[in-house]
């Protein structure tokens, strides 16, 4: 259904795109001349040069292009006549109105099908998130949830671990290493998730959780950097500070 | 040292820094002050630095008609500077370097697509006239604006919505690499040398060494690859790859979301052009000429159709994001209570930097609006205001335009003149005499020389010019806001900033509500809302890279606001000794004529005079951001900006880049998304600096021979 509705959305951005091409060129040959009036004594004007002259060089090659009409030209009944006569069917205007755009159905046609699309889009993802959230109790480790608890046991061993350790170097190995695995996947798999977490949480819940979470990954970052700049203290700071933050984000994100 | 705990420790044990070694408040401030941040080697670099790339790259941007971003240049040059030379700068003290450097750098953009216009139209600029101080007072405002007022979106876009910023993550990377062991310093290395290797062909030949254009090939120029010539497709369907490793790098970070701005670019150039193109609803000297179709495409529908999309996608993404913005407003009006001010700047800093730039913003727009619509008096024909050498094209050598220029700049000194107020102008008489006989002239002899001005009469026309100039600064403002959002997004989810676009919306704005004559004041403020543009973009990126170094973003955001006023005034100034070169030399400022063109200039040329004449599509703006909102209906509310950001771009750039986001795609599905995360977003960082840093010193080199 999902494709369904992503098939149903690209033909009609296609097709309402394509449709608004002619709200400016217009055909000379289907509307009459009243239709060009922009007011009582006033046409509409060209926007880019109509109709095509004929010449040719003296050794029968072709000049360059040449239009009939210059752009900005009022298209007056003289002008339109002499535009039909010469074959001219599209003529870009300056001026818009519905009652010259002959493809304004298949534009509102677009509209219709857009919206479809989206809400059968929407609709199917709602499902996916469901039946995501379903295999996700089943097995957590992959889920966001599974993520930010080993998120927290990373920080949690950091605290316990790191006091026993020998020297100040072996801290900082530990925190890069340890910290490593949060900055490659599991920060990766709480956004990737993003999705399925505003479908379970709900906008303005997610973005409490993501709050609380984004400052607990931004004090373990900044925990990296110290680490390699070689400033174990500055490490261990983070680490008091984003550990004394772990109850809150979890708290944020119930499993 | 305390023996380590048995169990596993949790929060609630204590309220003091738990691990034994680090504890005690005295002793916690001493060692946040040992882990270096902002120091003064890092400031004074990043101002060095940011002045030169800001020179460079507005001399640049004149002639190729695109700017590139300073923060990657500046990360590397960072780390060679204060690591490698003072033996000193950390990440974090790198990181705040770049991020002030590139705020310098950024708002030169911002300038050279608006100001140079206002010298194509004829209107001089020097750096005694008040126009000239005028906008760059306006643009120094929209700085501070761009900066203030992206602060508060931070928490929304980089840790609700998790917007990648290409580039950001590509400077964290780079920032982060000697720390991550020498292998990754390895890849980012290789990617700066490969870069460089395959874009110096495509940029050497501005120093007249050998090019890509060279091998003869019909296909291939030094910036660009037919392949759509080379495999015989007809010639209204294009298909060229810009020889790009910058395009390629920022493809690979964004990834498979970047395939939509692909999908949109096939839209554009694929589909619409060559559809349009068979079923005849182009002009026929077009349908005789298929080599014009796709440049005719683009300019009647798909840039107007793409800008409309954009614009709704936009605002279908911030109506989806309202709970998310409104969280993060809060979160930032939480850390004005908190002693100490949290980690972020509070929202009375931001209130009182946005008052600011209001201000400035207001000062300029009214001295502007008094600014008299006409040079030459209505009346008697006469020059009334100062005059350049191109205003004497008919004359045959550039002395004898100048010299005619001087002798009427001369003459203008004794003058008496006169002004009258009407339909929102001021128009300028020689003298009090020729004023009264204005004042005699019916509507029908006042109406032609209103159309010889190009000047209708703007929806504020009857206002009082104070007024008018409130509501002109007050509408700025709202849209700097709006235009910051989208640019943001766009740049969060890209790397691509359609400034031209924003730019093109806010001249048509000004002059709509203005006047189509009012072309300064249109230029004034579209300077301060690319440079506000510009810079929310930047700052966003810089804060996506502190945030993966964990930089506190308050620090950041500070130094930002610091040192964002010198960009303007560097860049307005080297436009400025630029446009006095081309004069000395040629008679005029830019333009074809010269060796800085200003092409994004000539194309807000075309359309201010689009304006005055009545040309511009709004229907398919409206008709875009129609679809562009729809779009945003699905899964993902941000698509309508993903495909109208390609419909406007050039499909060189976005064709290089969807096969860098390919490319992403492909290694993640071979070696797994961590894995090319890790090792492919050096390597693509590596890129982005290589072809920044070789077109750099490619342009100083070019600047420096004159």
């Amino acid at each position: 259904m999902k494709l369904i509705g992503y098939l149903i959305i690209t033909v009609c951005v296609i097709t309402g795109a394509l449709s608004t091409i002619t709200a400016y060129h217009v055909d000379v040959q289907k509307y009459t001349d009243e239709q060009f009036k922009i007011s009582d004594n006033e046409y509409a004007h060209l926007n880019h040069g109509g109709g095509l002259k004929e010449t040719e060089h003296a050794d029968g090659t072709a000049h360059a292009p040449e239009p009939l009409y210059e752009q900005g030209t009022e298209l007056t009944p003289d002008v339109l006549a002499s535009l039909r006569e010469a074959g001219v069917h599209r003529v870009r205007v300056k001026e818009f109105t519905f009652a010259r755009w002959d493809m304004w159905w298949l534009f509102l046609l677009s509209v219709i099908g857009l919206t479809a699309g989206g809400m059968l889009v929407k609709a199917t993802v709602r499902k996916q998130i469901a039946a995501a959230d379903a295999a996700h109790a089943a097995h957590p480790s992959g889920s966001p949830s599974g993520a930010l608890t080993r998120i927290l046991e990373i920080v949690a061993s950091l605290e316990r671990d790191l006091p026993g350790m020998a020297s100040d170097e072996d801290r900082m190995q530990a925190i890069i290493d340890r910290l490593d695995e949060m900055q490659k996947e599991l920060v990766l798999q709480i956004v990737e998730g993003r999705t399925m977490l505003i479908g379970k949480l709900g906008m303005r819940r997610f973005a409490e959780f993501m709050d609380a979470f984004s400052r607990l990954e931004r004090t373990l970052n900044r925990a990296w950097s110290a680490s390699a700049d070689g400033v174990c203290e500055e490490a261990l700071i983070c680490l008091d500070e984003a550990f004394a933050m772990t109850d809150l984000v979890r708290s944020k994100l119930p499993e | 040292m305390a023996d380590p705990p048995t169990d596993p420790p949790t929060p609630s044990d204590s309220s003091e820094p738990h691990l034994a070694f680090s504890s005690g408040g005295d002793r916690k401030r001493l060692l946040q002050k040992s882990y270096r941040e902002i120091t003064l080697s890092a400031f004074l670099f990043a101002i060095v630095i940011g002045i030169v790339m800001n020179a460079a790259i507005t001399y640049a941007g004149l002639k190729i008609g695109f700017t590139i971003g300073g923060s990657a240049i500046a990360a590397v040059l960072g780390f060679g500077v204060l690591r490698g030379v003072l033996r000193r700068g950390t990440i974090l003290e790198t990181n705040l370097a770049q991020t002030c450097a590139s705020a310098i750098n950024t708002s030169n953009s911002g300038i050279i697509f608006t100001v140079p216009v206002l010298f194509l139209l004829g209107i001089p600029l020097t750096v005694g006239s008040k126009d000239f101080w005028l906008i760059t007072l306006a643009a120094v405002g929209g700085a501070i604006l761009g900066a203030a007022f992206i602060i508060p979106l931070r928490k929304q876009m980089i840790e609700i919505d998790r917007l990648r910023f290409p580039t950001g993550m590509g400077v964290a990377a780079i920032l982060k690499s000697p720390g991550a062991g020498p292998k990754k310093s390895i890849v980012l290395l290789a990617g700066i040398a490969i870069a460089a290797l395959f874009y110096w062909p495509a940029a050497a030949p501005a120093l007249g060494f050998w090019g890509y254009a060279d091998i003869g090939n019909q296909f291939l120029t030094n910036e660009e690859f037919n392949a759509g010539g080379l495999f015989g497709f007809a010639p209204q369907i294009e298909l060229i790859f810009g020889l790009a490793p910058f395009a390629l790098g920022a493809g690979y970070i964004t990834g498979r979301a970047g395939l939509l701005v692909l999908a949109g670019g096939v839209l554009a150039y694929h589909l619409l052009t060559p559809m349009a193109f068979a079923l005849g609803w182009m002009p026929d000297v077009v349908l005789a000429d298929p080599h014009s179709a796709p440049g005719y495409g683009f300019q009647a529908f798909n840039r107007p159709l793409g800008i409309g999309l954009l614009l709704g996608g936009a605002m279908m993404g911030i109506l989806v994001s309202l709970p998310a913005i409104k969280e993060a407003l809060k979160s930032v009006a939480s850390a004005g209570k908190i002693k100490g001010g949290g980690d972020e700047l509070g929202l009375k800093v931001l209130v009182i930097a946005v008052l600011g730039a209001f201000v400035l913003l207001f000062a300029a727009a009214s001295v502007v609006g008094d600014k008299p619509l006409n040079r030459i008096d209505p009346v008697t024909g006469a020059w009334v205001a100062e005059v350049t050498a191109a205003d004497f094209g008919d004359l045959d050598s550039t002395e004898a335009r100048k010299a005619e220029a001087k002798q009427v700049n001369a003459s203008l000194t004794s003058l008496d003149t006169d002004t009258r107020r009407y339909q929102g102008y001021v128009i300028l008489f020689v003298s009090a005499e020729t004023a009264t006989q204005w004042d005699g002239w019916d509507t029908a002899e006042r109406a032609v020389f209103m159309a010889s001005q190009n000047a209708k009469p703007g929806w504020l026309a009857s206002f009082p010019p104070m007024l008018k100039a409130f509501v002109i600064a007050i509408v700025g403002v709202a849209w700097i806001w709006l235009a910051g959002i989208i640019i943001a997004q766009c740049t969060g989810m890209t790397d691509w900033s359609p400034i031209s676009g924003m730019a093109l919306l806010t001249v048509v704005l000004v002059m709509l509500l203005g006047g189509t004559g009012a072309v300064v004041g249109a230029v004034l403020i579209g300077a301060a809302l690319c440079v506000a543009i510009t810079l929310a973009a930047d700052m966003m990126q810089d804060l996506r890279t502190g945030h993966m170094v964990g930089a506190q973003p308050k620090r950041q955001q500070m130094m930002e606001l610091i040192v964002v006023g010198i960009g303007p005034l560097i860049a307005m100034l080297t436009v400025l000794l630029i446009a006095q070169a081309n004069i000395k030399q040629t008679g005029v400022p830019f333009g074809p004529e010269t060796s800085t063109s200003a092409p994004q200039a000539q194309a807000l040329q075309a359309v201010i005079t689009g304006v005055q004449g009545g040309e511009m599509p709004y229907a398919l703006y409206g008709f875009g951001a129609l679809i562009g909102g729809l779009l945003g209906l699905g899964a993902f509310s941000g698509l309508g900006v993903l495909v109208g950001l390609s419909m406007y771009l050039p499909f060189e750039a976005i064709a290089t880049y969807g096969v860098g986001c390919i490319i992403m795609m492909l290694v993640s599905k071979w070696k797994g998304r961590v894995w090319a995360e890790e090792w492919g977003v050096p390597f693509a960082a590596g890129l982005i600096v290589g072809e920044s840093m070789l077109a750099m010193i490619i342009n100083m080199i070019v600047l420096g021979q004159g």
